[in-house]
């Protein structure tokens, strides 16, 4: 008995390790706050943790079925959020988690899309980047070293972020082919 | 896909797109493949960043030197697998032992008369002006709706929402058998535990809490669970399908009487935001009306609020008030008559209203406030607004002021700290205000109505709350109404003298009329207005 539980916990933690970056970059797009993603990720583990033993075929599935878990637990969140603002309406979120779901294979494995970027990036936008991401450096520290304002630099690290989206996008494409 | 389209998505993953154009993004993102692709992308590149932060702020935690992005298979998502293991065994241990017996002490099986409750519709024609939402009760028998929607509650403890054209009979508090029909159900407590929907090709049987489905006579049932277990058997009610949950993957079971499909029928609450829009344009197009306020956001405008012509149309002092974050603090007069004027509001924000997805708009401080300009005096007068207040923090809380508090005609409207409203009139130091009602503002969803007018040859001011009149005052000297700029809301920045008097509260429609409203008016105007969570238009016809 005690040998079937760790079996399952093992092939578990495998299937979810595996999976869990692709599904979390999925709950990211069905939500604006991106610190509801972390407690709908959790929610979204313990419900397929509790339903493992259901799932048919998990080498091959469990990817599609923890999205499907949680489309239903972003859908859930939206209408309990109806109260709160939620800019993307129903109809447009419905379309952008069925081309996520269509599109799963294909980004499974972006992060190393990204690495390839960020290798391209010119060396003060990876230093931003570090700073935002990989430093213990506040951006309004760095900004007073640099002598630049904070708002400027934040819309420097969008117009990265938005490069470097640019830039995987080809990488994907070009890995497809 | 063009760099203003990028722009758009870019902005709304830094939350910092602004109200005009999250519209365009939702029309981008409807119509085009691509900015979906990049949105979609850019939400992964934001999470496999943001997943390096949180590496990084863990290694840091244990006094280890990161990597820019660490290894999508390491530890990390161990530790978060393992901590998720640890949750469940907790979690099936403890709080579900503690369900089940709870479950075994609250079954309630009710041997009354079955009461099933009329909570909303819409649209209702001449034939069913009997109904009364919130108080109509439905009996057993067979129901057919032509169109719109229909809201019933069973047993107080189960709604089932009906969409557009469906025939369906009630058996009883806890069965309906349903021939054809959209409908969503959803389970308020224990005691709607197994409410049953009958079709002619399944029993669904509810043992969780909202689930929807599509019967169209001659086609298979299509079937979602949104929360919660259903457990579907035969139409005998002998063989069970199952027991579904929202996560069951969706599939066309070859045995199955049913299909697992993404419906949407009505959310409550929906049919009484579609009245509420049509009482709107049905209202502003009163030849009273002198001032009608919506707080939606304002891009869905067929107009530039940004255009110079627009701007020097408004009157000076509102210019002056526009503020850094015009237009989004715009806020619309929707009355044709165009006497009052458009408004600005200054720290406020949109928030939730009366109905599913409607705004209204929350004092958040001291200074929070709507400035409006009304031209003219009035001899008839009312001002309407539905409120929702919160803990009263001030002794003198303002509903709503003149800005210059300079002569005849110059009213206030404030609650005092528990919320009982009362008024100020410029030059009646010896106003008394004769008391009818204990009545005070909650935080439930209130109209308040304050009228100004004549009875029996004598001024005479009066303020309600809902349908009952609160007080009544004589004032002497004053012959009429006269606004010129007036806050609702805060009345601060030294513009009255009155200081910390806000309005801590929400506000959801505000009208201005130029006739005095009768008990009548405002009763009528009340049901019309407060929220039961009624539902839409059937042509509701009993065989």
């Amino acid at each position: 008995m005690k040998s079937d539980t760790n079996l399952k916990n093992t092939k578990f933690l495998a299937y979810y390790t595996e999976h869990e970056p692709a599904v979390r970059a999925y709950i990211r797009s069905g939500l604006y706050n991106h610190h509801d993603v972390a407690d709908l990720m959790q929610k979204v583990a313990i419900i397929a943790w509790n339903k493992f033993d259901q799932l048919k075929d998990p080498e091959e599935n469990f990817g599609k079925w923890m999205m499907v878990i949680a489309r239903y637990e972003i859908m859930s969140f939206r209408r309990k959020a109806q109260k709160m603002d939620v800019p993307i309406c129903n109809q447009v979120m419905k379309k952008i988690l069925d081309q996520a779901a269509h599109e799963y294979d294909s980004r499974k494995d972006l992060w190393q899309a990204l690495q390839v970027c960020t290798q391209k990036l010119k060396s003060g936008e990876r230093e931003l980047l570090d700073v935002a991401y990989n430093s213990s450096t506040s951006i309004k520290d760095f900004a007073k070293k640099t002598n630049k304002t904070t708002q400027s630099l934040y819309q420097k690290l969008n117009r990265i972020r938005t490069a470097l989206t640019s830039c995987v996008q080809l990488q994907m494409k070009a890995e497809s082919l | 896909m063009k760099p203003s389209d990028k722009k758009l998505i870019e902005d709304y993953f830094a939350q910092s797109i602004s109200e005009e154009d999250i519209s365009s993004l939702n029309e981008l993102l409807l119509n085009c493949e691509e900015a979906r692709s990049f949105y979609l992308t850019y939400a992964s590149v934001m999470e496999n960043l943001d997943e390096s932060r949180q590496a990084h702020n863990l290694h840091n935690f244990g006094q280890s030197k990161t990597t820019r992005f660490p290894s999508k298979k390491g530890g990390k998502c161990l530790a978060i697998a393992a901590s998720i293991i640890f949750a469940v065994f907790f979690l099936n241990h403890f709080v579900f032992q503690k369900t089940v017996e709870t479950d075994h002490g609250i079954a309630v099986h009710s041997e009354s008369l079955p009461k099933i409750q009329l909570i909303d519709f819409f649209g209702m024609d001449e034939t069913h002006h009997l109904f009364v939402p919130g108080q109509t009760q439905f009996e057993p028998g067979e129901y057919k709706t032509a169109s719109g929607k229909l809201h019933l509650r069973f047993g107080e403890s189960v709604d089932v929402i009906f969409t557009g054209a469906s025939i369906f009979e009630i058996l009883s508090e806890k069965e309906i058998f349903v021939q054809k029909g959209s409908i969503r159900t959803i389970v308020h407590d224990e005691r709607g535990h197994e409410f049953t929907i009958r079709t002619p090709s399944a029993h669904y049987i509810d043992l969780g809490t909202e689930f929807c489905l599509n019967i169209h006579p001659n086609s298979t049932d299509q079937f979602e669970v949104d929360e919660g277990l259903v457990e579907v058997k035969d139409i005998n009610g002998g063989n069970s399908f199952g027991k579904f949950d929202p996560y069951h993957t969706p599939t066309t079971g070859e045995n199955t009487p049913f299909i697992f499909t993404d419906l949407s029928p009505d959310l409550p609450g929906r049919a009484g935001m579609v009245r509420w829009k049509e009482k709107m344009q049905q209202k502003s197009k009163d030849p009273d009306l002198l001032g009608l306020y919506t707080f939606e956001f304002p891009h869905k405008l067929n107009f530039d609020p940004k255009h110079e012509d627009f701007i020097a149309e408004l009157p000076e002092s509102i210019r002056d008030d526009l503020g850094p974050h015009y237009p989004s603090n715009l806020i619309i007069n929707h009355a044709e008559t165009g006497i009052a004027s458009h408004g600005v509001f200054r720290h406020c924000n949109r928030s939730y209203g009366r109905w599913s997805q409607n705004k209204s708009l929350k004092f958040t401080n001291q200074k929070s406030a709507v400035h409006i300009n009304l031209p003219g005096q009035f001899e008839e007068f009312t001002l309407q607004a539905w409120l929702q207040m919160h803990q009263s923090k001030s002794s003198q809380n303002s509903i709503f002021r003149s800005v210059k508090w300079d002569g005849f005609g110059k009213i206030a409207l404030r609650t005092n700290r528990v919320g009982i409203p009362f008024q100020s009139i410029w030059g009646e130091t010896n106003l008394r205000e004769n008391r009818y009602s204990k009545t005070r503002l909650t935080n439930d969803w209130q109209l308040i109505s304050y009228t100004f007018g004549k009875e029996n040859g004598r001024a005479v001011n009066k303020i309600y709350l809902n349908k009952q009149l609160v007080s009544k005052a004589y004032p002497k000297f004053v012959k009429h109404i006269k606004f010129e700029d007036f806050l609702f809301g805060a009345s601060i920045n030294g513009k009255t003298g009155v200081l910390n008097s806000n309005l801590d509260g929400r506000v959801d429609e505000l009208s201005l009329w130029s006739k005095t409203f009768n008990e009548k008016d405002i009763e009528a105007e009340y049901h019309q207005g407060y929220p039961f969570y009624q539902s839409f238009s059937p042509e509701i016809v009993q065989k």
